[in-house]
């Protein structure tokens, strides 16, 4: 059963910046910075740069792709948890804009949201307290 | 833009002209934790009232988050494919904009080659309707309207973030190092 609020005390620890090359997946990429710095928990600070095309989960259980090249990240939101089982797991949400200039948001999808030409990141080290 | 063919989503790869570079993630961890807030007067150009103020601080590697506010102009562009074929895409011609609320900018401060500052930034806001618009924003060519922008930065000290021409994709972009000296945030 999970509790009603959780809440976990904690601080920020170092700040990471990271550039991101094409068709480096933006979720798994994220992690991967994260594996490379030894960062367990990470808060986004900011995002931007482009995907190839990218691929958002909006509410009602769509997935909803966004077809580019490019698409334009306007916003990144987001954390980066390690997991029970020694994986560490980013959660993305932003809001993107193609060609037309349609403006679309969502959680983007791990796997599906390739890097175009460059994707710039950076990274709060969240330090919980120890339990 | 091409249709994607109908069935599951399949993410697609993208082949640049040019040579691959080997290194396909490249983090840096910054010193410190230096951070500010600053609120930016209506009739302020975006590009020379952070620069400057920045500059003044002995900055010059940066993370911005913008927010509140109205831009008197914005202007911005938007991803387009390369009418002249030498790049997969590229940026149309700016669009400009009148009287938009800002919702949210995020922007990385860095330099030129010769050392001059540079901000690449990216931004949604709602136009007169209240319709969400965005894009890659022209910090040069945007102005703040009659309420005040506020901006959180997060230094990046010890990271050199340097425009330059990458070869593979054949665009200017920012990429970070580390820098040899701790003196030169002083």
């Amino acid at each position: 059963m999970t509790e009603p609020v959780q809440i976990e005390a904690g601080r920020i620890g170092k700040v990471v910046y990271a550039r991101m090359a094409p068709n480096e997946d933006l979720v798994q990429g994220i992690e991967k910075v994260c594996i490379a710095q030894g960062l367990r928990h990470a808060l986004v600070r900011s995002g931007l740069g482009s995907l190839v095309d990218a691929c958002l989960d909006v509410p009602g259980g769509t997935r909803h792709p966004v077809t580019g090249p490019a698409v334009e990240v306007l916003s990144l939101f987001g954390e980066v948890r390690a997991q029970g089982d020694g994986t560490l797991r980013a959660d993305l949400s932003g809001v993107v804009v193609d060609a037309a200039g349609r403006v679309v948001s969502g959680v983007f999808v791990a796997g599906a949201n390739p890097v175009f030409a460059t994707f710039e990141v950076t990274l709060e080290e969240w330090l919980p307290e120890a339990a | 833009m091409s249709v994607p063919p109908p069935g599951p989503y399949r993410p697609r790869t993208m082949v640049h002209p040019g040579p691959v570079a080997p290194l396909r993630l490249e983090p840096v961890a910054a010193r410190g934790q230096r951070q500010w807030r600053l609120v930016l007067a209506p009739g302020q150009v975006l590009l020379p009232a952070l620069t400057g103020t920045l500059a003044a601080q002995g900055v010059q590697a940066a993370a911005l988050a913008l927010f509140g506010g109205e831009l008197e102009t914005v202007a911005y562009c938007l991803p387009i494919p390369d009418p002249e074929g030498q790049l997969i895409a590229t940026y149309g011609a700016p669009l400009v904009l009148h009287h938009a609320a800002l919702l949210r900018a995020s922007a990385t401060l860095g330099q030129t080659a010769d050392g001059a500052p540079v901000i690449h930034c990216h931004a949604t806001f709602a136009d007169a309707q209240g319709q969400v618009r965005g894009g890659h924003v022209l910090p040069d060519r945007t102005v703040v309207g009659q309420r005040p922008i506020t901006v959180l930065v997060t230094a990046l000290d010890g990271i050199e973030l340097r425009l330059g021409f990458d070869p593979e994709t054949r665009l200017h972009m920012l990429r970070p190092s580390e820098k040899k000296s701790a003196k030169q945030d002083d």
